[in-house]
């Protein structure tokens, strides 16, 4: 018996193991953990001067990237470097200089746009990704409106610019025409006659709208008159490099026999108006009148006086209207298939426009007028001259607000001329126009063993969303959508009625980003936290990233 | 290794002691009041240090050195007896008398089970064993050595261990103290940190396994925890004891007994002051226990015993477990605790119990005639407390790399200051995030009465009535603002959006009224004195009423429900015979089924659509029990199967009326089958060998598979699929071992190891939440093996007999888990788990007067 208890006193004690744990210490410690074998950490820098030295080279001694693909390449080392004992998951925040020019890009459409509002409509629904600040060339078809200076034009033109161009001035008002003989007194450049424009159509048109002004010249030869394309910048004509294709309209005025045709044509399908223009010689156009012509009225009148024309004529029809007393308008006719259509003269142009507080708008074009008035020998700017953009911008804009933004296209010399674009910034007090080299920050963060850039943004949860959230998905998953929203916490225990399982919380990722960062771009990553419930309450992490437009787990 | 198995064969070395003897004594100690032997009782010659101790059957055979003098017979709580010798001499029996008054009537109440003749498998351990080994150990660790036993620290917060039985937990564990049911009226747990400083009183504390010897209907599926208080001293006296172990642990007592005085009034008082840092990082505390008993004896027929005890402490607490990756990322290690940090410089506990459930009963014995005798017990208890946590926004989670902003450091405590200042920056907001506690108040009074009665010679009656009401007030309140100027609530019809200060109460306020009502008889036979049989029937009828003081307005009726009662009962037998000196066998056979629980039938803890037809648990139980007495050996095999049928599962539902429904599904049943082994070998005079093994197959029986639930309208609205079938049983280690060495080195200086070895411990899991086909078993955890080890040395220091105790546990500083929640994929990795503790000691020294 004796020997029993002494062998089973031994056995028991060969049943002790002294490291209980041993096995699952050593399973645990083969998997490299944050914090102890490496260091997770998430940080701002700010490069200095020192750190721009140490790429002499690459960035030619200047303290900034030249590109941001240059940045990409060349941070990642500077990181390993400089932070040597962190790893994976660890997210540093660089902030550095970078040249970031503001340069053009360029759209086309083959919309037909008649205006700044429409193309600020087709940009807002085709390319509303944008930011404010983006400078496009859109090259679309412009509906153009034609305009044929009248004698009295030129007479009002010589007025307004007698002072400035006395010689010119005058013979314009003379002649009824513009004098085009570079060697005259009396000579009107391209940008004078554009001044002309200004005194004389500004205002009659839309912002944007491109218009074939036929003027009468004279240049010594048998050209007795020429056409240019401007385009209403809202401040003045800027002239465009197209030409309008059957610009030179046949003129056309409505005599009296005219009116008559029309009254008799007409005058089953609309009584009174047919019979009220025959009378009078006009078409009655107030709306209120029982005798109304509205325009497509009109159109189908002219259709029936005006004699059958080649495709692609066009006619400038004028006729006598009453709104009250009597006057004249001119519509201008495209002759196609067979029929004129109103208002039908299409070009296609480029126009210039920039993003700003979310409306495309044009942006102020530095003209050679500005640059005289500067004093300039030359019509640009330079790097000891830019400064006045800035100054000028308060005369042009006297009572900007705060935080008011303009947009500039300027010319710039720095060895050789270019068109530059950018924008100025009113504090309140003055304009800063944002410098090519900007201080910029982008994250990177550390990846399978190297630094790469990385958007990922950290999020923890807040109350707000895991409302949300349970709000979304009651009638889905009413157990864990209710059981989310009471305790704020995931319940992860997979055997549980209120289990969220990856998969659940994954829809739940797409409802919460989608709601909260609707505009996030393809490849945006996002670790989120959030309190689960396993038995206790604690923080769980997934990363999900945007791919095809959808939150992914990122692998 | 090495260094062990030299231990232990030093300790193995036995000795033999001859003497020349003078004269030969033999003799038989036993109690005086059951008649029962007193195996270990101490024999010495008087004025030598020449002594024996008795064996199992409480003989002994003595050599004295004289050939005439006086013995001193003495045993641990029973008053020393000293007789005259001369020569040769058989004394017969000789009874002792228990050293305290009336703790043979509270054992009747208490259905205390007796050796080799109640038909259960029972372990006891007397207050000398529970003073030699506890230390500083929670109350319920004292038992782990006992099969079927599986006893943690839990967290490691002071009083918060806890101990499962066969497999059971606590609310399937009877506890009683002095024949007083414990148990939590409404869940049926039992909270050890109610009863901190109970180790100092505690008489004895025995252990019976399966359904056990109570004849009063108690949850025992795993079995009985019978804790006996002391009573009153026969003799006057005292002690003064103090301790300090690790971590700053400091105790102070002092318990005085006046005697049985002319008057035949006694009494006894004790109290004890403990303080401590915790061996867990942030579990600071303070207790301080207290014991009152006092005795009269008005006449032959009638004895009064009036007793209050409690335990009044405050402690910080380990409530939230961590994967094992974050132990071991912390630098704390196993010390790490998550729930605590700093404010104003001060250590601020974010979880936190406080307690104080004072116990008080009058007990009266009187006996009728000599044959019929009326124990009766009132009681009355009065507890407050509750435990901390927070309200508000949660600050005090952090990454799974530690990180947080309300930490100092990774891993690190929380730095409150900072959610202070949060708080008075959000002004007249108000707090964002408060410290608040949980109240669980409790006003309970009960009656017990047993009348027994000898109807013949061999068959006795004992029956009795067993009244309870039980108020249970459960509230939040608002106990630190941490800097803010108030916390906004809105749970309180009666006082909506309301602006909280410190005190006020949120969240949720109700009572839990339970009543209960219940009657046993049972009847004692003994076909002769070797064949002892009983059989036994209880019925009890349960009483559930809710209040709820914040959902509903107090002109609502609903706010207090109708009262739902329940029925209970259990019939169970026994026999257990005797074979000659050295074999005994018992069996035993019960079944009883368990009203549902307050919160089975208030799902979801509303007043509005109850579950009135919660299903009753059902309990069936056999055992088979062999026990061996001899001089040296006394060794027990006993053979169970427990069958815990109609776990209570229910499913809510909603019927086509849009009313909320209830589901009751059974068949969520385990088995708990095992077979349980324990000796006691004494191999010399010095040296007592004590052993357990203890192998349970507890399984989750089968699948509850397609249960349809189905509306008024017949349509199924509902499929329940659990999927449990041979899932191991969790949170308890269904193997468990333990072997002990006690050495006498001198007659007064003892020398204990204890080692105990746990495996086939599963992490802990509901099975309710297993609804998926296939799933494994939990996690199952590493086995482990710890040592502890005590030396005690008793001298007189002045007039002071004084024992000085110094214990060491898990000598070996081995680390292990203790306690796991499963997780995710059931492996270590998602496991949320508590560590034991590392290598504590304590050093104690009590000093006798």
């Amino acid at each position: 018996m004796k020997k029993i208890i002494y062998c089973l006193a031994i056995l028991g004690t060969t049943f002790m193991g002294c490291e209980p744990n041993e096995d699952i210490y050593n399973n645990l410690d083969s998997v490299d953990k944050p914090g102890f074998d490496y260091i997770q950490a998430v940080e701002n820098y700010v490069f200095t001067s020192e750190d721009y030295e140490l790429f002499e080279t690459e960035l030619n001694e200047e303290e900034f990237f030249e590109t941001q693909a240059q940045a990409d390449q060349l941070i990642p080392g500077f990181l390993a470097d400089k932070y040597p004992v962190w790893g994976e998951g660890s997210l540093v925040n660089v902030t550095y200089n970078l040249f970031d020019e503001t340069t053009l890009e360029v759209l086309s459409t083959t919309e037909t746009l008649s205006n700044i509002n429409q193309v600020d409509s087709y940009l807002a629904s085709n390319y509303e990704t944008a930011e404010n600040g983006t400078f496009v060339e859109l090259t679309y078809n412009a509906d153009v409106l034609s305009y044929t200076l009248s004698e009295g034009d030129f007479e009002k033109i010589g007025n307004a610019l007698s002072a400035s161009y006395p010689e010119a001035a005058s013979s314009a008002a003379n002649y009824g025409n513009f004098d085009r003989r570079s060697d005259r007194d009396a000579y009107w450049s391209d940008g004078m006659i554009l001044e002309g424009f200004n005194e004389l159509l500004a205002g009659e048109y839309s912002t944007g709208q491109v218009v074939a002004v036929t003027f009468a010249i004279y240049d010594g030869g048998t050209n007795y008159s020429e056409s240019f394309t401007v385009q209403y910048t809202g401040r003045g004509f800027s002239k465009l490099d197209v030409e309008v294709s059957g610009v030179n309209a046949t003129e056309y005025t409505l005599g009296s026999s005219d009116y008559n045709s029309i009254g008799d044509a007409l005058a089953a399908t609309y009584p009174g108006p047919a019979d009220n223009a025959s009378s009078y010689g006009s078409f009655d156009v107030r709306e209120s009148s029982d005798n109304y012509w509205s325009e497509a009225m009109i159109l189908e009148g002219l259709n029936i006086i005006l004699p059958t024309a080649t495709e692609g004529d066009v006619y400038a029809v004028t006729y006598k209207v009453y709104n009250g007393s009597v006057g004249t308008q001119t519509m201008t006719l495209l002759y196609t298939d067979g029929a004129y259509i109103a208002n039908a003269t299409i070009v296609e142009i480029s126009v210039i426009v920039a993003k700003n507080a979310g409306d495309w708008a044009l942006p102020y074009v530095f003209t050679r007028k500005d640059y005289d008035s500067f004093g300039f020998n030359y019509p640009n700017f330079g790097s000891s001259t830019v400064y006045i953009i800035d100054i000028f911008l308060e005369s042009l804009y006297p009572y900007a607000e705060q935080g008011d933004v303009a947009m500039v296209q300027y010319a710039y010399y720095d060895g050789s001329a270019s068109t530059k674009y950018g924008h100025s910034i009113f504090d309140g007090d003055k304009w800063t126009l944002t410098p090519d080299v900007i201080e910029t920050s982008f994250q990177y963060g550390f990846e399978d063993g190297a630094w790469i850039p990385d958007n990922t943004i950290k999020y923890m949860l807040l109350a707000a969303d895991v409302e949300l959230i349970s709000n979304a998905f009651i009638d889905i998953y009413p157990g864990p959508a209710d059981n989310v929203g009471y305790f704020g916490s995931f319940d992860r225990r997979s055997g549980s009625s209120n289990f969220w399982s990856d998969e659940m919380l994954l829809e739940a990722a797409n409802v919460l980003l989608d709601a909260r960062d609707p505009s996030a771009a393809e490849g945006q990553k996002y670790a989120l936290s959030f309190v689960v419930y396993t038995g206790a309450t604690g923080i769980e992490n997934k990363t999900v990233i945007k791919t095809g437009g959808v939150w992914l787990y990122k692998e | 290794m090495k260094k062990i198995t030299r231990l232990l064969s030093l300790a193995l070395m036995v000795c033999t002691v001859s003497v020349a003897a003078q004269g030969t004594i033999t003799g038989t100690v036993i109690d005086a009041g059951q008649q029962v032997p007193l195996p270990g009782a101490t024999i010495v010659e008087k004025g030598t240090s020449n002594g024996v101790s008795a064996d199992f059957d409480g003989n002994f055979t003595f050599n004295t050195k004289n050939a005439t003098g006086e013995l001193v017979i003495s045993y641990v709580g029973y008053v020393s007896m000293t007789v005259s010798f001369s020569g040769n001499l058989d004394l017969g029996s000789i009874a002792l008398i228990a050293s305290q008054v009336g703790l043979e009537e509270v054992q009747i109440i208490a259905s205390v089970a007796v050796d080799r003749k109640t038909p259960v498998a029972v372990s006891t351990l007397k207050s000398a064993e529970i003073e030699l080994k506890l230390g500083t150990q929670e109350f319920p660790e004292i038992l782990k050595s006992t099969p079927g036993v599986y006893a943690t620290k839990a967290g490691g917060g002071y009083g918060d261990g806890r101990i499962n039985l066969r497999g059971f937990s606590s609310e399937n564990v009877a506890v009683m103290i002095n024949g007083i049911p414990v148990n939590d009226m409404e869940n049926g747990r039992v909270y050890w940190s109610n009863w901190a400083g109970l180790g100092d009183v505690t008489s004895s504390m025995q252990v019976q396994r399966g359904l056990g010897a109570s004849k009063v209907a108690v949850p025992s599926i795993g079995g009985t925890i019978n804790v006996i208080t002391k009573t009153t001293d026969v003799e006057m006296g005292g002690k003064v004891f103090t301790s300090i172990a690790n971590d700053g642990y400091e105790k102070l007592g002092l318990l005085y007994s006046t005697g049985v005085m002319d008057s035949g009034l006694a009494a006894t008082v004790s109290a004890a002051r403990t303080t401590g840092n915790g061996y867990v990082d942030g579990t600071e505390f303070s207790g301080v226990s207290y014991f009152l008993n006092l005795s009269k004896e008005i006449n032959d027929a009638h004895k009064l015993s009036f007793s209050v005890f409690g335990a009044k402490q405050r402690h910080g607490q380990r409530q939230n477990r961590q994967l094992i990756q974050t132990f071991r990322n912390s630098e704390r290690g196993r010390k790490f605790n998550s729930d605590w940090g700093y404010k104003n410089g001060q250590v601020t506990h974010q979880e936190d119990n406080f307690y104080n459930k004072p116990q008080m009963s009058l007990n009266h014995y009187w006996t009728i005639s000599d044959k019929t005798s009326l124990s009766t017990v009132a009681y009355a208890s009065y507890g407050t407390g509750g435990g901390g946590g927070t309200a508000g926004t949660n600050k005090f989670t952090f990454e799974d790399n530690g990180q947080s902003e309300y930490r100092d450091g990774l891993y690190g405590p929380i730095n409150f200051d900072k959610i202070v200042d949060e708080n008075i920056a959000s002004g007249a907001n108000g707090s964002e995030t408060i410290l608040r506690a949980s109240h669980n108040d409790h006003n309970w009074f009960g009656i017990l009465s047993t009348l027994k009665t000898d109807l013949t010679d061999d068959l006795v009656l004992l029956t009795g009535l067993d009244w309870r009401d039980y108020t249970g007030k459960h509230y939040q309140t608002v106990t630190d603002l941490l800097g803010g100027q108030y916390f906004f609530d809105n749970s309180d019809v009666n006082n909506p959006n309301a602006a909280l200060q410190v005190g006020d109460k949120r969240s949720y306020n109700n009572d839990g009224n339970v009543g209960w009502l219940g009657a046993f008889s049972q009847i004692e036979y003994d076909v002769n004195e070797d064949f002892n049989t009983f059989i036994s029937l209880a019925v009890s009828n349960t009483s559930y009423q809710r209040v709820d003081y914040f959902r509903f307005l107090d002109s609502d009726p609903l706010q207090t429900t109708d009262t739902y009662n329940f029925l209970g009962y259990s019939v169970k037998g026994g026999a257990n015979y005797r074979i000659g000196q050295n074999h005994n066998v018992f069996a035993n056979v019960g079944y009883f089924e368990k009203a549902p629980e307050f919160g089975a039938v208030f799902l979801n803890n509303g007043n509005q659509n109850l579950n009135k037809d919660a299903e009753n648990q059902k309990i069936t139980s056999f055992e088979l029990g062999y026990g061996f007495r001899s001089a040296k050996l006394s060794a027990n095999v006993n053979l169970y199967s427990t069958a815990w049928k109609d776990r209570t599962e229910t499913q809510s539902f909603r019927q086509p009326d849009d009313t909320i429904a209830f589901a009751n599904i059974l068949g969520v049943n385990a088995i708990h089958n095992g077979i349980e082994l324990d000796f006691v070998y004494r191999a010399t005079e010095k040296l007592r060998i004590t052993g357990m093994a203890s192998f349970g197959d507890w399984r989750w029986d089968s699948n509850v598979a397609d249960v349809d639930i189905i509306d008024e309208d017949q349509n199924v609205v509902d499929t329940v699929n659990l999927f449990i079938k041979d899932l191991h049983v969790a949170d308890a280690a269904q193997t468990t071992m333990a072997l002990g060495i006690n050495y006498k080195l001198t007659p007064k200086t003892r020398f204990v190891i204890d080692y105990n070895y746990y495996a086939n411990l599963y992490a802990q899991f509901d099975p309710s939440d297993r609804g998926t086909q296939g799933a494994p078993d939990a996690w199952k955890m590493p086995d482990y093996s710890l040592f502890d080890t005590v030396i005690s040395h008793t001298f007189d220091f002045g007039p002071f007999e004084t024992t000085l105790t110094a214990r060491m546990n898990n000598v070996f500083d081995v680390e292990y888990i203790s306690d796991a929640n499963d997780g995710s994929g059931s492996t270590a990795n998602t496991a949320l788990v508590y560590y034991g503790y590392g290598r504590t000691f304590s050093i104690g020294a009590k000093l006798n007067f």
